[in-house]
């Protein structure tokens, strides 16, 4: 490649779309995995006496490969910063990627509620009492109980209610009582209510008191209206009014589980589906799309599917980006991205999994280096997060790792999980995951590439700024192992994640990140910099 | 002749002149160097092989070293000489015109200002040195290899989606100045403009008629329908009774090995789905070779209308694999085997509707290749619009049948063609590419491709 680099550059605002291939300086491209087009620095010679058409905040920059017009980098102009210099009137802007996007809003959120935030209701008499506990198995319950010495009387309740839903303006899909009572008796029920904050009322499942318990699960549109967003529990007495003396087994214990209704990527409401207490990852992917990453092109988004039942999902306070986070903690394996912009402005978005085949063939010709720590090996992790009943929890998990093994050493780390996605099986779910993506050492290095290298996806050879993470790429020169060859995942050795690239236009180069982001003076000030995410619910 | 040096408004062939820097009292003097722009380089090189690679290379702006003369009766007519020519050095953008021979070539200023002066007598006599930068390029006049041409949207005709410009002048690449006509222009559509410029761009494959290639499951050839393209049986149909993705159009062969196969390509259907609900899926499949497993394509869903549109099946490369394009051995270009799996792959989710097929357009995407979204209604009093590329980016203005500027929504713009000297250059232009838009077989007329020849240093007569 002996020719100018084949770009063009424009910036577009409400008042105008502007070609500035030939005035702008200095560019620089980031594209990462997961998040997909990352940022876009360059430098612009315009006079700080006037507001330029084509600078705005939120005003897009458009870099495409002019030889195919594909997009290169795409972003939003978030720090159109200005200065005067050794080179005169200079706006040094930088243009966020899309994936900022994943950070736009922030509020609560619920998928799967497996916890025990379930206040009395107003529809509770003041003798019977509510408390929360645990059963034999560690499962958090509810328990309804008439007080000793007082006399339940006919039609009155025992009830506590569930309105997460209000706050994250949501509505119910599914719940699920699985209950226990003290005694066997028609006179006594267990309800389960549906209803709407400010009116209407589904008695969505009953059943009479047994103690060999049960389970009550109704779901939106067969067993209660859709649109209810409030939940009930209810101990109703039907039968005579009973007095309890000491030792009577009116209680009641439940178990109960809600799900939210997802909305489509398209962000249309799914009212049928919800035939489990648990949720899939590329469900939840699909509901953000829907409900809040309205800039992303949700109708066309490839979105892979999952299998994990993810049973606790739920969030006071996040945003997509956590989400999609708290994901990758059960998926390590996948990613997610957003791209170049449709017609329409909306962004190409993919929840994929990381192949396992070798799609880049490079070499060390340009410029490699692998630091090689193993600093991030472990065969163990201990996974933290709190119970529904409000206890911090921890699952140990391990895993041979030879390396390790071998030198008699035991490396334990930490995963925290929290309330939001809190629950054993999900614990042991994020801690198996973490080990096995921490049982080859991680990469940590970079590889520079300065010439075309072969790309097998596109059966061709490719520019170094056509290069994009989220794929394996093998490294000629390093060592060399059959293993290496027969790839079905990265090895720490010769075939490597990328999981970023930098192209700068001045060196006609990229760079690669591989497996991980090196620690570079550049990466920690980021993370400084970094918004404060939500703290963990405890 | 005598050295032309002069500043001037324009580049034309009597333009006005500013400043005659080689006319009475100026002298131009004969160590006066107009120099060479420098190559920038960016190179990679490490310890691990020998040499070092250039990953791209532009050239940098040129000094015009001028030595310069100035003789007049009295020491306040100098005066105003120099000044004179210290205001034409200030302009921020000036046109200086020189000539070697029988044409003239234009040097793009910035503003510069003198170095030095010499005084010889009385300050009536003066030595003038000045260092002005200029653009790389020298420009000649302008040409117009292509005037008010039609262009038809048929493939199959003459001039079907694609002019050629031969005989270009200029010793580098030149950026093309396309006059594109009201009348090919609507709200919303998107016009496809790129470019073959080396071997031979006749021999790059392009069309391939659906009736031509083997006809896949459920797919027959048809009786000859005038809305599509070609004679006799002029397009296929896909009955889809069997309506999971199936293969119903394939080649195996692109006609004659040729170096001009080689090349990077975007792949466009037009097609025509009979039932608009239908969901019917597109993917290109390619590449199958001796192990090199195919390429899938992304899918393309259709939308949902009935008109004769187009199809974006992404891209393929010809030849697939590894290709060093240069024997090592003796450095010369290798020929391509004709021998390519392509195939057009559709499904159908949903309806009981066929859809057909009229052809296949490999347009080259290796080079320049841009869609232009247009933002105009165009009409009257907007009559042409102009693409060109100014100050390395590209622009465009609309202008009435009087060549005036005038008011009009700005298009979206891609990178626009270049032109390469001593080069046939073939620039495909399809007037309308976005899916859910009719692609009709039609004409454009009076399209128009200009140029400004770019010269490193001075230039010969007739190149």
């Amino acid at each position: 490649m002996t020719l100018p680099v084949p770009f063009t550059v424009h910036l577009v605002t409400d008042r105008a779309d502007r070609h500035i291939t030939g005035e702008c300086r200095d560019l620089r491209l980031r594209s990462v995995a997961p998040g997909g087009f990352a940022s876009i620095q360059l430098s612009l010679n315009r006079s700080l006496a006037i507001q330029p058409d084509e600078i705005a905040y939120y005003g897009r920059v458009i870099v495409q490969d002019a030889r195919n017009g594909n997009v290169v980098g795409e972003g939003r102009l978030e720090d159109p910063g200005r200065g005067v210099g050794a080179d005169g009137e200079v706006y040094d802007l930088v243009a966020v990627g899309p994936a900022a996007h994943a950070h736009d809003r922030t509020g609560p959120l619920v998928y799967v509620d497996h916890t025990r935030d379930w206040p009395i209701s107003s529809l509770n008499v003041h003798y019977m009492d509510v408390s929360y506990a645990e059963d034999a198995n560690e499962t958090p319950v509810v328990q309804i109980t008439p007080r000793e010495g007082t006399t339940w009387v006919q039609n009155d309740r025992g009830a506590t209610i569930y309105r997460r839903l209000l706050d994250s303006s949501q509505s119910l899909a599914r719940i699920t009582f699985h209950w226990d009572t003290g005694s066997t008796t028609a006179n006594n029920t267990v309800q389960m209510f549906a209803t709407t904050d400010g009116g209407g009322s589904d008695l969505a499942a009953s059943a009479t008191y047994n103690v060999a318990g049960g389970t009550l699960s109704a779901v939106m549109v067969t067993n209660f209206t859709s649109g209810r967003n409030v939940a009930q529990m209810v101990a109703v007495r039907n039968g005579a009014s009973v007095l309890f003396g000491a030792g009577s087994n009116g209680w009641l214990m439940v178990d109960p589980i809600v799900r939210a209704m997802l909305r489509s990527k398209a962000g249309a409401d799914v009212t049928t589906g919800y035939t489990a207490d648990t949720i899939l990852a590329h469900e939840v992917v699909a509901d953000l799309l829907g409900r809040w990453l309205d800039q992303y092109d949700g109708a066309n988004a490839t979105i892979a599917t999952n299998s994990f039942a993810i049973d606790q999902l739920a969030y006071d306070a996040t945003d997509a980006a956590g989400v999609l986070n708290d994901l990758m903690k059960f998926h390590p394996d996948h990613y997610w991205a957003a791209w170049e912009a449709n017609s329409a402005g909306k962004h190409r978005f993919e929840w994929r999994a990381w192949p396992t085949t070798v799609r880049y063939e490079a070499d060390v010709t340009d410029g490699f280096d692998s630091p090689g720590s193993a600093v991030d090996l472990f065969n163990a992790v201990n996974v933290e997060w709190v119970g529904a009943q409000g206890r911090v929890r921890k699952t140990r998990r391990t895993i041979a790792v030879p390396t390790l093994d071998n030198a008699g050493l035991t490396r334990e780390g930490f995963v925290d999980l929290g309330l939001d996605a809190g629950s054993s099986a999900n614990a042991i779910r994020a801690g198996d995951q973490f080990l096995a993506d921490h049982a080859v050492p991680l990469n940590a290095g970079r590889l520079t590439v300065a010439r075309p290298i072969l790309d097998r996806d596109r059966g061709t050879s490719v520019m170094p700024w056509e290069i994009r993470p989220g794929f394996l790429v093998r490294v000629r020169g390093v060592l060399p192992t059959t293993d290496a060859l027969n790839v079905t995942a990265r090895d720490g050795v010769t075939v490597f994640r990328i999981v970023a690239v930098d192209y700068d236009t001045s060196s006609a180069a990229a760079v690669l990140e591989l497996d991980s982001s090196p620690v570079t003076l550049a990466h920690l000030l980021a993370r400084g910099n970094a918004p404060v995410t939500a703290a963990r619910r405890r | 002749m005598g050295l032309v040096c002069q500043f001037v408004d324009s580049i034309a062939a009597a333009p006005s002149l500013r400043l005659d820097l080689d006319a009475d009292p100026w002298t131009t003097k004969r160590d006066t160097d107009f120099g060479f722009p420098q190559l920038r380089r960016a190179g990679a090189s490490t310890l691990l092989t020998d040499g070092e690679h250039i990953s791209a290379s532009a050239y940098g702006n040129r000094i015009l070293s001028l030595r310069l003369q100035v003789d007049t009766a009295s020491v306040d007519d100098t005066a105003t000489e120099v000044q004179k020519l210290v205001r034409e050095l200030n302009r921020p953008a000036n046109l200086l015109r020189t000539q070697l021979g029988s044409a003239p070539v234009f040097f793009r200023t910035f503003r510069s200002s003198p170095d030095r002066w010499l005084i010889h007598t009385d300050g009536s006599f003066l030595n003038i040195d000045a260092e002005v930068i200029a653009e790389p390029f020298a420009l000649g006049l302008r040409e117009d290899p292509v005037v008010l041409a039609t262009v038809d949207t048929n493939p199959a005709n003459a001039n079907g989606c694609f002019l050629d410009v031969t005989g270009v002048k200029g010793d580098v690449e030149a950026p093309a100045i396309i006059r594109w006509p009201s009348s090919a222009i609507v709200d919303d559509r998107e016009t496809v403009f790129a470019t073959r410029r080396r071997g031979a761009p006749s021999g790059a494959p392009f069309l391939l008629q659906a009736e031509a290639m083997t006809q896949g499951t459920n797919t027959t050839t048809q009786v000859n329908d005038v809305n599509f393209s070609g004679g006799g049986n002029n397009y296929s149909r896909c009955t889809f009774t069997t309506a999971t993705m199936q293969t119903r159009l394939s080649i195996l062969d692109l006609g004659t090995p040729s170096v001009d196969l080689r090349g990077r390509y975007r792949v466009l259907l037009r097609y025509r789905k009979n039932t608009s609900t239908d969901g019917i899926n597109l993917q290109l499949r390619w590449g199958d070779a001796d192990g090199w497993a195919p390429i899938d394509n992304d899918v393309y869903a259709t939308p949902n209308i009935t008109t004769i549109t187009t199809a974006h099946l992404g891209e393929i490369s010809i030849p697939v694999g590894q290709d060093p394009v240069v024997d090592p051995a003796t450095g010369v270009e290798m020929v391509v085997s004709d021998s390519f799996s392509l195939a057009l792959r559709a499904e159908r989710t949903s309806g009981a509707g066929t859809i057909d097929f009229d052809f296949l357009l490999l347009v080259p995407a290796d080079d320049r290749f841009g869609i232009v979204h247009w933002n105009d209604d165009s009409t009257s009093p907007t009559d042409h619009w102009i693409l060109a590329t100014v100050n390395g980016s590209s622009s465009a203005h609309a202008r009435d049948s009087s060549d005036q500027i005038i008011s009009a929504g700005a298009p979206i713009l891609p990178s626009l063609p270049m032109l390469s000297p001593n080069q046939t250059n073939r620039i495909y232009m399809l007037r309308s590419t976005r899916p859910a838009d009719a692609w009709n077989l039609t004409t454009i007329p009076n399209v128009s491709i200009s140029y400004q020849p770019r010269y490193l240093s001075v230039r010969p007569a007739a190149t």
